[in-house]
Order: C-alpha cells, then structure tokens, then sequence
C-alpha cells in the first residue's frame, strides 16, 4: 500500500488529455457502453455476475433492457466519468477512489472482482475507439485504473472492517 | 425545439418542452461546474444547517470564508459526485423506467452516509433557490414549472430507494450478503 501522499495516481498532463478525449467518446451511451463492461467482465469471469443480487437471475441477453441493470452499468459509468473530471485534483481522486471500494460493501466483494473489471472497461474502450485505441490510450487507462483499484481496494478493506452502523 | 403537443408522461409528468428546459439550464450550471456545485451547498448548510454534520470535518470550517469552504475534500469529492449524479438524470429525463431506476439506487447510496429520506425535502428547495441564483432572468416561471414537476419525481424514488434500504436493514440487522446497490 502506497504512503506517498503526494500521488495518488501520477499522470503526465498528455496522459490525462487523452483520458479525457477517449471518454468524452465512451460517455456517450453511458447504459450501453456501462452494459458492454459488465457484460464482458461477466464473459471473463461467470463467479463476479453472482454478486448482483438485482439481477444475477436474468440471461445475458436480457440484461442490456432490464432497467435494474440499465441503472447500474450507468452509475458505473457515472463514477468513472467523476474520476475524469477530477484528474487535476489528487485529494478529491484518493476520496473519489477510496469511496468506490466502500460502496462495495457490503456485499462483501472479492477484491480481485476489481481486476477482472480492469480488463472489461479497457475492451469497451476498444470497442468505442476502435482503430483511435492506440498503445498511448491503452498506457493512460491502466495507469488511471492502477491507482483507482489499489486505492478502490484499501477503501473496500476498511468499510468491511466497520461494523453495520 | 420541443414538443408540439406538450403532452405530460404518464410516468414523470414532464412534457417534452419542460424536459428541454430543464437540460438547457442545468447546461447552464455545468459551464461553472465548480463554483456552482459550491453555491449550491452553500446555500444547503447556510438554511439547513444540520445537514453540515454528515461530511467529514464540515463543523470545523466556516462557510463564509470561501477557501476554507473549498479546501473540504469530502465536500469537494461529493460535489463531483452529485453533479456527474445529476448529469445521469438530466440524460434519463425521457425515459421514465431508466430515471426511476436511477433515482432510487441514488436515493438507496445515501445509506451508509446517515442520511435521513426528509433530507432530500431540503436539497428541493436548495436547488430552486441555486438554480435561481445561476440563471438569473433566465429562470422564468415556465422554467421553474418545469424543475419543480421532475424535482417532484425525483425527491420521490430518491427518498423510496432509501427508505427501502433503511427497512432492509433494519430487517437483516445489517447482516445481508449480495444486497448491492
């Protein structure tokens, strides 16, 4: 775990300008894009669709017209969309991160359900940008993700180690 | 642009001329993301000042010195939460199962953050009152109209969704496993 306060996660500024460029492009069809990473994390990993309490029962191919699912892979959206916005600003990333690993529990996720998620979200970028997806893209999307997820896990660790309120 | 027939939803109750006003306002309000999100809850904890304790360290600022206002990490991230919130709602506007989704898993988030459902009353009349404060003239009574009939919608699944998840936990003791969100 990190100490070094002063980066919670170091990106170059032409880094955070194409994290930007490449999400204003995604962020266009937020439930669709949302349902293209659930659905591919599902692909990769069956077990993490068992967490999903609202919907674990619905077929895939339900799932994209299902509104408890629409709502989700939106907010999922959503909060990589507030990561976006905040790049410029490390005290408000650490919170923005931490407070994604906390709205993972309960219920009690597997941290490494963050992983397998990391390779869904970079595939949907591909999909979206296609031949624009370019080795630079690929770097300043796993250095953004990097530190959300380490962050994103610390934040899951001490919300599971709170009692229920 | 808008509808020429200006028939309500059956759902929201916007028509489709209230839902262009709406958005073009709250435009209006993302062009100063910052400064406006901080008017906001400003106004928030100046009228409803109770509702200064649910973020971290907020009883220790000042709220009339605006840097110190400003230097409040949780405020800061949470403003950048609530207007990327508010942004899935203003896109949903037109589709009254995905907004009523949307709101109510909203509404259920603020659980673990001792948030009551009559909490959400007060942030109504805090955005009419900061929305008249953005837009000036520009917030005509057609304008107003139309926030107050989808904030009427909105405060209601917010509110349902967490008053679920406060009776679900009070049911399970706390204890569920695969609630989620």
């Amino acid at each position: 775990m990190s100490t070094d306060r002063s980066a919670v996660v170091s990106l170059a500024e032409g880094e955070k300008a194409i994290i930007r460029r490449t999400w204003a492009i995604a962020s266009r069809d937020m439930a669709g894009n949302g349902a293209n990473i659930l659905l591919k994390m599902f692909e990769i990993n069956p077990e993490t669709k068992k967490v999903f309490a609202k919907f674990r029962d619905i077929p895939d191919n339900q799932l994209r017209s299902t509104p408890r699912f629409r709502a989700h892979v939106t907010r999922v959206m959503a909060s990589i969309g507030t990561v976006v916005s905040a790049l410029d600003d490390q005290e408000v990333l650490l919170d923005l991160f931490k407070d994604i690993g906390k709205k993972h529990h309960p219920p009690r996720i597997p941290e490494e359900y963050f992983d397998v998620i990391a390779g869904a979200i970079l595939c949907m970028l591909q999909r979206c940008l296609g031949t624009d997806y370019t080795a630079e893209v690929d770097a300043a999307w796993t250095k953004l993700y990097g530190g959300l997820s380490r962050h994103a896990k610390d934040g899951l660790k001490e919300a599971s180690a709170m009692k229920a309120p | 642009m808008g509808s020429l027939n200006g028939t309500a939803d059956d759902v929201t109750g916007l028509t489709a001329n209230q839902i262009d006003h709406i958005r073009d306002s709250w435009q209006v309000v993302m062009k100063n993301k910052r400064a406006n999100g901080f008017a906001i809850f400003r106004i928030l904890f100046t009228d409803y000042p109770f509702t200064r304790k649910l973020f971290r360290s907020m009883d220790q600022v000042d709220i009339d010195v605006p840097e110190q206002f400003e230097k409040n990490i949780a405020l800061r991230a949470h403003i950048t939460r609530f207007l990327a919130s508010f942004g899935t709602f203003m896109a949903a506007l037109d589709q009254p199962e995905d907004l009523q989704q949307l709101l109510y898993d909203t509404g259920k988030s603020h659980l673990r953050h001792s948030v009551k459902p009559e909490y959400f009353d007060a942030l109504g009349n805090v955005l009419m009152k900061g929305l008249g404060a953005v837009l000036g003239a520009d917030f005509t009574e057609e304008v107003q109209g139309a926030w107050a009939a989808a904030w009427g919608f909105f405060v209601t699944h917010l509110k349902h969704g967490l008053e679920d998840a406060i009776r679900h936990r009070a049911e399970t003791n706390g204890n569920a496993a695969g609630t989620g969100e």
